[in-house]
């Protein structure tokens, strides 16, 4: 391997780097808001990808059909709860129903008809990644009422088993939407750097200036705004936000909602990149899921240094040894759990 | 583990049996065999996971990624190297078991999603690995394997595959079954409320843990073993993170607390795969894929309406738990001697705790000797519970020293405090709630039982270790009956009053033998009557020699049973004497009524 | 005077074994109500049951009438919105934040209704204990247990609650730090109902207009704080002493 050819490496290794410390962060933020080890992740950048490139060959996505279907179940579900529980809780109208019509009827309804209005028009590149965007995360929330509102109060292990079945759902649906084949997005930067003799991809600059400015908003949400606050309180003591009147669902809807949508961004940076398909998925949230467990969970900057090890390795080992890449990826936690088996000697069990 | 003598559901259950052992025999298409092996092969992955998930609460997806392992292992050891079939399952043991280690062991101190993460993780290594690795044939795989023989007669057809298969799974249901009724498994049924509590009685955790998941790893080995030889052929596809989610759904399906549930719960997913894969495309129409959907859907139903399964919706009659049984007659366990009357027993000097700023416990230090009954009383939040845990290393103490019959104790594993002779009682009951009460006490007697793991692990999966379960289960069911449970033995646990559920707790930490024993409110909640047999009790344990130190808050329970009484505020001791002295002690009066 | 709480006939049950039993409480409107008695008789069941925060194993029955409305069944958030708050016995503080975000939480409920400023309550939270002004900076986590204390309840007072719960205010504090705490909730009362959890009966009494003793789940007196600090019936109920005289009862 001569110099160029490993710098070349490491601009990819940088490049997937990023990805995956953006899904990690995405991943840590539901995990010590909810305790839900969210693995459809990966889903939500392929449906971001595959619906992008959808909407740049003029045709109206089926996800926007997904949306519109999810809504309705999400809607039927909130008024059968709501028809129980009134006779428990006799104060409060029918007020939440009006919102929950809102959220999951009118809203998929007005993206439905936004995206068939312009998907026969000219658009700018910018404009279909907005509406695959306003697309695909809508759905998180309703995900989040469907499968995880009712098991709240459920044991970490049955949450992590939902995850599993909400990622085969989406994986399913996914291969139904988008058929088996693989597709990438039209280029949004073909242009090229030169580095002092290094050429340097536009595709690798957008994705890591796409990266920190994220991490940036991210973290001025945390620190500065209330709603940052409050679900930042959730994680660290969940009865003490209760107390101080930060419900529980409406916390773990907003952490799930952000997560897919830092996740969707994820799809649009590498949708042009990489090849995608229904499958895809999979293996991209759980490389996440790897950086993720690096950080232990709850530490944001180990997660991030956990990705740019993980896409790094994965890139230089692709030039090695390509067949065994992903085996060497994921056969890495092993000794990354070792580590933290040695360093919680004292920290047993839960919490 | 829900079972009984006299199941109402007898007669299904034997015509079930009947029907899969006669089912070869009748004039049935071929299909049939096949789907019947497959719930086999299914249902031995689903045996592990009953381990796994029913009673350890630990979660593996990697499962079908340690079916891989054995089908390969044996695959290569019969085509590259000619070995024997049976060669080949003993070295896909000896590779699973391996795997399974190393993840077991990495995990077993971390909270219980990293192994969740760690098996799908390392399940997906493994799964690349067959597809790229060159000598495994990449994604086509190895063919050509052996058909199974013994002693020159031929397993070749499928209808006699059938036999063995559903042989290993009856050897298998039995062997778990026998696992989970006897001391080792009720130690990983223990694992289910955490840590702190079957350590607290001498349970060494991290290393069950690693135990119970390679013996669910070797289950799902066997099952690769089989399925290679039955198929004469293996390719990646069936080792994947999807057929490892596969093997847990059918396991919650049919109710992971039971060997019953896992099989049912492998014959119904074949079933159901069968009638979504032909009703599907004809429902929806077209080239639609929606088995995948469909299984995630049910998953999350499943999980979201009867969490524990099919299995006890069949079971619901059962009022009785008597998987194990006490014996009438069984020889006496042997007992520690006890120190002589008046002998030091414990001595606790500066005891202290601090969380942070806050300092929970502050300089206590106190005694006590053979055959004394000291309390510890004071207001809420006073140290006094922290001071148990403290004495019994359930929490790390800041600093100060115990020692238990001259000899420190501070900061040893609990599981060592409690084998050196100190046992206790929680504050919260922490009992098993499906387990019977006789189970749960027996539990207690776990370090009296033989030490060595893997010897007895073989020896309770065949029922070798009668005798000692016997004697253990004497013990168990001798010290119910001196608290007054000797009724309640094969009731679940959960299902006691509360009250009745600290006599159990006292019972179990007495099933251990102790020296001293340290009770957390155990009158709390019992009732008149109640509270006099607990006082004799305790009465009687003191006369027998043993020490007694109990947090309790009814001061007329203590007034004729205490020989001490240890007052604690603000984490510091601020009296000690006889009842009567601390009854009219100013500052005990200033500290529980504000005079 | 109007009730603002009206509790009855509460049952709290912790996976079937009773906790509660029939418990009937009512708050009047500016009043202190302190409810005592010893250790395990259900008085912090009965707060959490109030405020909705009971375990999952729990199961509640019977009637909380809020200023007229029914609360039972409702969920936590929509309890604090209608003018509930709660110091809980651990207080339950965001230890990994600051002593300002702390109490700009706290103010969820302002921002809900969009009445007051939130900004102008934390200034007369200052005002009050001036030592969180000091500490703003700080990490919840860092406070001693006196800070951690006014910070609780600092928190709870940026919600302007109709209802202030209090869970043994004085838990782990030195007396002094525990006699200041209770002037203060007698001071607190100005603004707000308060129903007091208090260990320390004497002093809870002293500053309540009335009370109630809680034993095994049930309320075995009550009455005017004044009368029910000389009943005989709190010391048999602490100490035991003279309890065999007694009438055994229920």
């Amino acid at each position: 391997m001569n110099p160029t050819v490993a710098l070349l490496l490491a601009q990819d290794g940088i490049a997937t780097g990023a990805i995956y410390a953006l899904l990690a962060m995405a991943l840590v933020l539901v995990f010590a808001v909810t305790k839900i080890p969210f693995i459809p992740i990966g889903e939500f950048v392929v449906y971001t990808a595959l619906t992008l490139v959808v909407i740049q060959a003029n045709q109206v996505p089926r996800t926007v059909w997904l949306l519109i279907a999810a809504g309705c179940i999400a809607f039927i579900t909130d008024i059968v709860a709501f028809v129980r529980e009134r006779d428990r809780a006799a104060s409060g109208g029918i007020a939440p129903l009006w919102l929950s019509a809102a959220q999951n009827l009118l809203l998929p309804a007005v993206i439905a008809a936004i995206v068939t209005m312009l998907s026969q028009q000219p658009r700018i590149m910018p404009v279909d990644m907005l509406m695959a965007v306003l697309i695909v995360v809508p759905l998180a929330p309703i995900i989040y009422r469907l499968a995880y509102q009712p098991l709240v109060s459920a044991n970490p292990l049955v949450l992590f088993m939902v995850s599993i079945a909400v990622h085969f759902v989406m994986v399913g649906l996914g291969l139904n939407l988008f058929g088996p084949d693989g597709d990438r997005a039209e280029p949004y930067a073909d242009w090229q750097l030169e580095l002092s003799g290094q050429i340097v991809r536009g595709q690798v600059v957008m994705v890591l200036v796409a990266a920190v400015v994220l991490m940036v908003i991210l973290y001025l949400f945390f620190a500065r705004t209330v709603p940052g606050k409050a679900l930042r309180a959730v994680a660290v003591n969940r009865i003490g936000a209760q107390l101080v009147g930060i419900g529980t669902a409406t916390s773990g809807k907003l952490a799930i909602t952000l997560a897919c949508l830092i996740a969707a961004l994820c799809g649009l940076l590498i949708s042009p990149g990489v090849t995608l398909n229904y499958l895809s998925g999979e293996l991209i949230g759980l490389k996440g899921f790897v950086a993720a467990v690096l950080g232990g969970f709850v530490s944001y900057p180990l997660a991030v240094a956990g990705a740019f090890v993980v896409g790094l390795l994965e890139s230089y080992t692709s030039f090695w040894a390509s067949a065994l890449k992903e085996v060497i990826v994921f056969s890495m936690i092993i000794p990354i759990l070792l580590l933290r088996t040695f360093a919680s000697r004292s920290d047993m069990g839960e919490h | 583990m829900k079972d009984q003598r006299f199941l109402p559901f007898q007669v299904p259950l034997i015509a079930a049996i009947a029907l899969i052992v006669l089912l070869p025999l009748a004039p049935v298409a071929s299909a049939w065999i096949t789907s019947f092996n497959y719930i086999g092969l299914f249902a031995l992955v689903a045996l592990g996971l009953v381990l796994l998930i029913g009673s350890a609460n630990m979660l593996s997806f990697g499962q079908a990624a340690f079916v891989g392992l054995g089908a390969y292992t044996t695959a290569l050891a019969t085509t590259l190297a000619g070995l024997s079939p049976w060669i080949g399952l003993v070295l896909g043991w000896l590779v699973t078991g391996i795997a399974a280690y190393l993840v077991g062991l990495v995990t077993r101190r971390l909270s219980g999603h990293y192994l969740a993460i760690a098996t799908m993780a390392v399940g997906m290594a493994i799964y690349f690995a067959f597809a790229n690795l060159e000598i495994l044939g990449k994604n086509d795989g190895l063919n050509a394997l052996p058909h199974l023989s013994i002693f020159g007669f031929s397993f070749e057809k499928s209808e006699r595959m059938y036999y063995v298969i559903w042989g290993a799974v009856a050897l298998a249901a039995l062997g778990v079954r026998n696992l989970l009724s006897s001391r080792v498994g009720r130690a990983m049924r223990s694992l289910a409320l955490g840590d702190t509590m079957p350590e607290a009685h001498g349970i060494d955790t991290a290393r069950l843990k690693v135990l119970t998941f390679v013996l669910a790893a070797l289950l799902a080995s066997t099952s690769g073993w089989l399925y290679a030889h039955l198929q004469r052929a293996v390719s990646p596809i069936p080792f994947g993170l999807t057929h490892g989610t596969e093997y847990v759904f059918m396991t919650v399906l049919g109710g992971a607390m039971s060997v019953w549930g896992a099989i049912l719960g492998a014959g119904l997913f074949v079933l159901l795969d069968d009638v979504l894969r032909n009703l599907l495309p004809r429902l929806i129409g077209g080239d639609a894929h929606y088995e995948l959907v469909a299984l995630g859907v049910m998953l999350i139903i499943i999980l979201q309406r009867a969490r524990d399964g099919l299995w006890p919706f069949l079971a619901r009659q059962i009022t009785e738990y008597r998987l194990a049984e006490a014996p009438a007659q069984a020889p006496a366990l042997p007992v520690r001697p006890k120190p002589a009357h008046g002998e030091q027993v414990l001595d606790v000097r500066g005891l202290q705790k601090r969380f942070g700023g806050l300092v929970a416990v502050n300089d206590v230090s106190f005694d006590i000797k053979a055959g004394e009954i000291v309390a510890l009383i004071g207001p809420n939040g006073a140290g006094k519970s922290t001071t148990f845990d403290l004495i019994t290393s359930v929490q790390s103490l800041s600093a100060g020293d115990v020692s238990f019959r001259g000899a420190s104790i501070t900061n040893l594993p609990s599981r060592t405090v409690f084998s050196r002779g100190i046992g206790r009682t929680f504050q919260h009951a922490n009992l098993l709630p499906n387990m019977s009460v006789l189970e749960n006490v027996a539990l207690g007697a776990h370090l009296r039982g033989d030490p060595h793991m893997i010897g007895n692990v073989l020896a309770s999966a065949s029922r070798l270790n009668r005798q000692e379960e016997d004697k253990l289960l004497h013990e168990a069911a001798r010290q119910l009956e001196r608290v007054g449970l000797k009724d309640n033995l094969y009731m679940a646990a959960g299902n006691l009053a509360l009250g009745q559920q600290r006599l159990a707790e006292i019972a179990r930490a007495l099933s251990g033998d102790p020296i001293l024993l340290l009770l957390d409110e155990p009158a709390a909640g019992l009732r008149y009557f109640e509270k006099t047999a607990l006082s004799s009790l305790l009465r009687q344990l003191r006369s027998e020699g043993m020490s007694i130190l109990l947090v309790e808050h009814d001061m007329e329970f203590l007034m004729e049973l205490a020989d001490r009484v240890i007052v604690m505020d603000f984490g510091s001791l601020i009296a000690s004497g006889t009842p009567e002295q601390v009854q009219s002690d100013p500052a005990v009066r200033r500290a529980y009524l504000g005079d | 005077m109007a009730a603002v709480l009206d509790v009855k006939g509460l049952q709290v049950r912790y996976g079937g074994v009773p906790a509660l039993a029939e418990v009937d409480i009512v708050v009047e409107q500016g009043a202190i109500v302190s409810v005592i008695g010893p250790n395990g008789a259900g008085k912090s069941t009965l707060l959490n049951a109030i405020m909705g925060i009971l375990p999952a194993n729990a199961s509640a029955k019977g009637q909380i009438k809020f200023e007229g409305a029914e609360f039972s069944g409702l969920s936590v958030e929509k309890r604090v919105f209608g003018g509930m708050s709660l110091v809980p016995e651990r207080r339950e503080l965001f230890g990994a934040m600051t002593v300002a975000d702390n109490l700009l939480l706290g103010a969820q409920r302002l921002r809900h209704i969009g009445a007051a400023n939130p900004m102008s309550q934390l200034d007369m939270i200052y005002q009050m204990f001036p030592r969180l002004k000091e500490r703003h900076t700080q990490f919840a986590a860092t406070l001693s247990g006196g800070e951690r204390q006014m910070l609780a309840i600092g928190r709870a007072l940026m919600a302007k609650p109709r209802l202030l719960m209090l869970d043994e205010p004085s838990l782990g504090l030195a007396p002094l730090i525990a006699q200041e705490t209770l002037n203060l909730v007698s001071r607190l009362s100005e603004t707000t109902s308060i129903l007091l959890v208090e260990q320390n009966a004497k002093a809870a009494l002293n500053v309540s207009d009335a009370g109630y003793v809680l034993e095994m789940g049930k309320v075995t007196a009550q009455g005017p704080a004044a009368s029910l600090a000389t009943d005989p019936r709190i010391i048999e109920a602490y100490l035991g002493v003279g309890k065999k005289k007694a009438n055994p009862g229920n």
